[in-house]
């Protein structure tokens, strides 16, 4: 093989890999890129096989190496079950956060009425029994601030948990599935519940047992 | 030079909690005419409505923030003087520095207490 022909074999095999690099832009916005990135390399390990010198063969193993890689790390990401992240974890932790939020909201509310009520009896008290009396109160609202701040650190970590959700999408899409929707993954099979399944901690509104409920069942 | 506790007052935030806590915080200092409201272009509204003698406002709000709030206050020339203090839980030095280049009168960060509104109000307003 003179070097010009080396020249233009190696210039044909750049071309044929642009062209098929080129069309992974494509085929990523639909998914299959782990997939599609595989069939480009073996494409390519095909042509260099038949155009081959000591350096394109090195380049062909490296290749080679690669794909494998690639291979591996799609089997060790489905092995996490980004499936579950998406449907069963992230929704979970929403909703519990969703559950924080609101009871903060009705605590405060509660904590907040009961303070009024404590400023028109100290209206009825003498001077220094009213003085301090409001004075408590005065502490209890600043205390109250907590609310606001809270709030804003719960807004945070749900900012956080949809820009993993964004993420793990990504990374669906990338394996070659569709994102799910947010439906629960399949429930295991039934067994009597261990001491450590009964630690669910609170329900979340609407799914718990309510206490009229628990007062029927002891008849 | 007293501060007059009639004048009208808008606090802004978008936590009905807070606009409670201050408004009860304010009554304890023995300002009583408190409007509120819960965002920026809602305020704004309000102030265009009718003259208020201080603005009190939280910065993290949507549709529009208190900076923008206060940008725009400052913009208006009906309005361009009211006394403004923001008050937020953002507290890093480039957010004051905003605030102040954008004109706050003071500022005050999240948790506070009582005192330091009083203070706040007294330091705005030039009373005691």
């Amino acid at each position: 093989m003179t070097r010009q022909t080396t020249r233009d074999a190696q210039e044909s095999l750049e071309q044929f890999i642009d062209r098929r690099l080129d069309s992974v832009t494509d085929i990523s916005q639909g998914g299959q890129l782990f997939a599609e990135v595989v069939k480009i390399i073996q494409a390519v390990l095909e042509r260099v096989q038949t155009q081959v010198s000591a350096k394109e063969r090195r380049i062909a193993e490296e290749l080679e190496t690669l794909a494998g890689v690639i291979e591996r790390a799609k089997v060790d990401v489905e092995s996490v079950r980004p499936q579950d992240i998406r449907a069963h974890h992230l929704p979970l932790a929403n909703g519990e956060l969703g559950a924080i939020a609101s009871h903060l909201e009705e605590a405060t509310g509660k904590i907040l009425d009961t303070c009024e009520q404590l400023e028109n009896i100290a209206e009825t008290l003498p001077d220094e029994a009213r003085d301090k009396l409001l004075d408590c109160v005065t502490r209890i609202y600043e205390a109250c601030n907590f609310h606001d701040i809270t709030g804003q650190r719960i807004k945070k970590v749900t900012d956080t948990l949809e820009a993993v959700e964004t993420r793990v999408d990504a990374l669906l899409s990338a394996l070659g599935g569709e994102p799910p929707r947010a439906e629960p993954a399949a429930p295991p099979p039934p067994k009597p519940p261990s001491d450590e399944d009964l630690l669910n901690g609170p329900a979340l509104p609407g799914t718990g047992t309510t206490q009229d409920e628990i007062d029927a069942m002891f008849g | 030079m007293s501060v007059d506790k009639k004048m009208p007052i808008l606090i802004v935030d978008d936590y009905k909690t807070m606009l409670r806590i201050i408004r009860n915080l304010l009554r304890q200092l023995e300002f009583t005419n408190v409007d509120e409201a819960t965002d920026g272009s809602a305020a704004l509204a309000k102030l265009r409505e009718k003259p208020y003698g201080l603005v009190i406002s939280d910065w993290n709000m949507q549709p529009m923030t208190g900076l923008e709030l206060l940008k725009a206050v400052r913009a208006d020339p009906k309005l361009k003087d009211v006394p403004f203090i923001m008050i937020t839980a953002e507290s890093k030095t480039e957010n004051v520095i905003a605030a102040k280049e954008a004109g706050v009168n003071n500022y005050i960060v999240k948790p506070f207490n009582a005192e330091t509104l009083h203070k706040k109000i007294a330091m705005v307003l030039g009373g005691s």
